[in-house]
C-alpha cells in the first residue's frame, strides 16, 4: 500500500487496526450498512429469515446472540448494542 | 443513434441534473494500482459479453468506446461532458470506457478501481436513477465476484469511497440564491448534513457561475437511500429558497439581467469559457422564467458542455490555439441564440 491507496482485496483485513481512527475520521463510522452485492445462486432471491412467520423466537434469539458474539469479536460496539437491544426486548416479550 | 440525454431542455429550473457513481472491485483480481497488463485485458474481455445485457437494462445501447485511440482533446471531450474523470482523461495505463449511446451511462474500467459506473439525468430523478444503475451493478458483480465484506462493504482503492462506494450527486442552478450575503453561512450549515457543496464551473478567481453540485461526503455506516434522502432534503430547500427570490424578484432587474447576456452571446465575436457560461447561466434563468423562449429544442445545459475546449475541437475536428477556440465559441453560442427569442 502507498499513499492510501489499496492494491488489493485483502488490505482492508491486513490493514485493519490501522484502519478504524482513519475510517471514524473520514467517515464517522466504522463499519458498513448499505446493500451487499448479489450472488449467482441469489438470482431466485432468497426468503429472508426474519419475514417468515415460521421462525420460533428461541431460532431469533439464537440467530441474535450469534450475531452479537460476532459484532464483539470484530469490536464492532455501535452494533452489538443493537443486538443487544433487540434480544433485552425479544426476552422481554417472551417473559411478558 | 439515441438522442444525448442533454440535448432536450431539462424538466427542472433549479434542480438540474441527477448522477449516481458507484465504485466496484474485483476479488479475484490486485486492484488497478497494483495489477497486470493481462488482468486489464482479462477483465475487459469478461465485461464485453455483458454489454448487450446492460443495453436492456438502460434501453440505450452500450458499447466499449475506442478509448486506446482517443486523442487528449477526444478525452477532454469526455471529461468536460462527465461521462469520465479527470483520473481516466490523464490515465497513462490502458484503460477502457463504455457508454450508452444516449451518454447517460457510462462504465470506466481499470481506472483508480476496476469498475466505476456512471447515470446521469436532467431533474430530481435520484431514487429513479438507482433504480436504473442497481440492476447493471447486479449483473457485472454477478459475473465477476465483487471484493465485499459485511464490515467494510464494497471495497474501493481509497477508504474515501468504501462501504456503499455510492456518491450521489445534484447539480443546481442557484443564480440569485447564490449572490446573496448568507449563501456561505448556508453552505457551512449544508456541511453539517454531511453534504459539500462546490462550484460546479468556476474560473481561477472562484467566480461563481451560479452552477453548484451538491454530494454526499459519507460513504460508510449509511444506506444508499440515506444517502439519497439526505441529498434531496438539502436540494430541496435550497431549491426552495432559490424559486422565493425568483418569485420575488424585481421583474425589471431581472429582464436586465437575462437579456444584457442574451445581447452579448447573441452578437460577440470571441468568447471566453467562463464568460459564456455566465452569460449562459443568466439565459437558464432567463428560460426557466419565461423571459426568453428558445425556438429551437436546444438545451442551455447542452450549450455550456458544448462550449469548453475539447468539445468545440472534437467538433471541429481541428487543433485550435487560445485565441481561436475563443472566436469558435462565440460562433457555436451564436448560430443556437439566433433562433431563440425574447417575450
Amino acid at each position: 500500500m502507498k499513499s492510501g491507496v489499496f492494491g488489493c482485496s485483502d488490505c482492508y483485513e491486513a490493514f485493519e487496526p490501522v484502519l478504524a481512527p482513519a475510517l471514524l475520521s473520514m467517515q464517522g463510522t466504522t463499519s458498513q450498512h448499505g446493500a451487499a452485492p448479489v450472488k449467482n445462486e441469489e438470482e431466485m432471491p432468497a426468503p429472508d429469515p426474519f419475514s417468515e412467520e415460521e421462525i420460533s423466537p428461541e431460532e431469533e434469539l439464537g440467530i441474535l446472540e450469534a450475531r452479537l458474539q460476532e459484532a464483539v469479536r470484530e469490536e464492532d460496539y455501535e452494533a452489538a448494542a443493537k443486538y443487544r437491544d433487540e434480544i433485552r426486548a425479544l426476552r422481554e416479550k417472551e417473559n411478558g | 443513434m439515441d438522442e444525448r440525454w442533454y440535448s432536450r431542455k431539462s424538466a427542472d429550473d433549479v434542480i438540474l441534473v441527477s448522477r449516481i457513481r458507484l465504485l466496484r472491485n474485483f476479488s479475484d483480481y490486485l486492484f488497478p494500482d497494483a495489477m497486470s497488463e493481462e488482468d486489464r485485458t482479462e477483465i475487459r474481455e469478461r465485461i464485453d459479453p455483458l454489454l448487450p445485457a446492460m443495453s436492456e437494462l438502460l434501453g440505450s445501447k452500450v458499447k466499449r468506446l475506442p478509448f486506446e485511440r482517443f486523442s487528449p482533446e477526444e478525452k477532454a471531450a469526455l471529461q468536460e461532458r462527465q461521462l469520465i474523470n479527470k483520473a481516466a482523461a490523464a490515465a497513462d495505463k490502458r484503460i477502457d470506457v463504455c457508454a450508452s449511446s444516449d451518454e447517460a451511462f457510462s462504465l470506466t474500467l481499470n481506472c483508480t478501481e476496476h469498475v466505476r459506473l456512471l447515470y446521469s439525468r436532467y431533474g430530481n430523478r435520484l431514487s429513479d436513477l438507482y433504480k436504473k444503475i442497481r440492476p447493471v451493478d447486479e449483473l457485472i458483480g454477478r459475473g465477476i465476484p465483487y471484493s465485499y465484506s459485511e464490515r467494510f462493504g464494497y471495497k474501493t482503492s481509497t477508504i474515501a469511497n468504501v462501504g456503499t462506494g455510492m456518491r450521489a450527486y445534484y447539480v443546481m442552478h442557484l443564480p440569485l440564491l447564490s449572490g446573496t450575503k448568507n449563501f456561505t453561512q448556508m453552505t457551512e450549515e449544508i456541511g453539517r448534513y454531511g453534504v459539500v457543496i462546490r462550484n460546479a464551473i468556476s474560473d481561477a478567481g472562484k467566480r461563481s457561475m451560479g452552477l453548484y453540485v451538491i454530494y454526499n461526503h459519507r460513504s460508510l455506516g449509511i444506506t444508499e437511500k440515506d444517502i439519497m434522502d439526505i441529498l434531496t432534503n438539502v436540494a430541496g430547500r435550497l431549491a426552495g429558497q432559490e424559486r422565493d427570490m425568483r418569485m420575488n424578484a424585481d421583474r425589471t432587474q431581472l429582464r436586465d439581467r437575462v437579456l444584457r447576456s442574451y445581447g452579448i452571446l447573441k452578437y460577440a465575436c470571441r468568447m471566453d469559457f467562463f464568460e459564456g457560461v455566465l452569460h449562459l447561466s443568466n439565459l437558464l434563468l432567463g428560460v426557466a422564467q419565461g423571459i426568453l423562449h428558445t425556438a429551437g429544442d436546444f438545451s442551455v445545459y447542452e450549450l455550456m458542455l458544448g462550449s469548453q475546449p475539447g468539445n468545440l475541437q472534437v467538433y471541429h475536428k481541428t487543433l485550435f490555439d487560445e485565441e481561436t477556440i475563443k472566436i469558435k465559441r462565440a460562433d457555436y453560442l451564436r448560430h443556437f441564440l439566433t433562433h431563440s427569442e425574447t417575450d
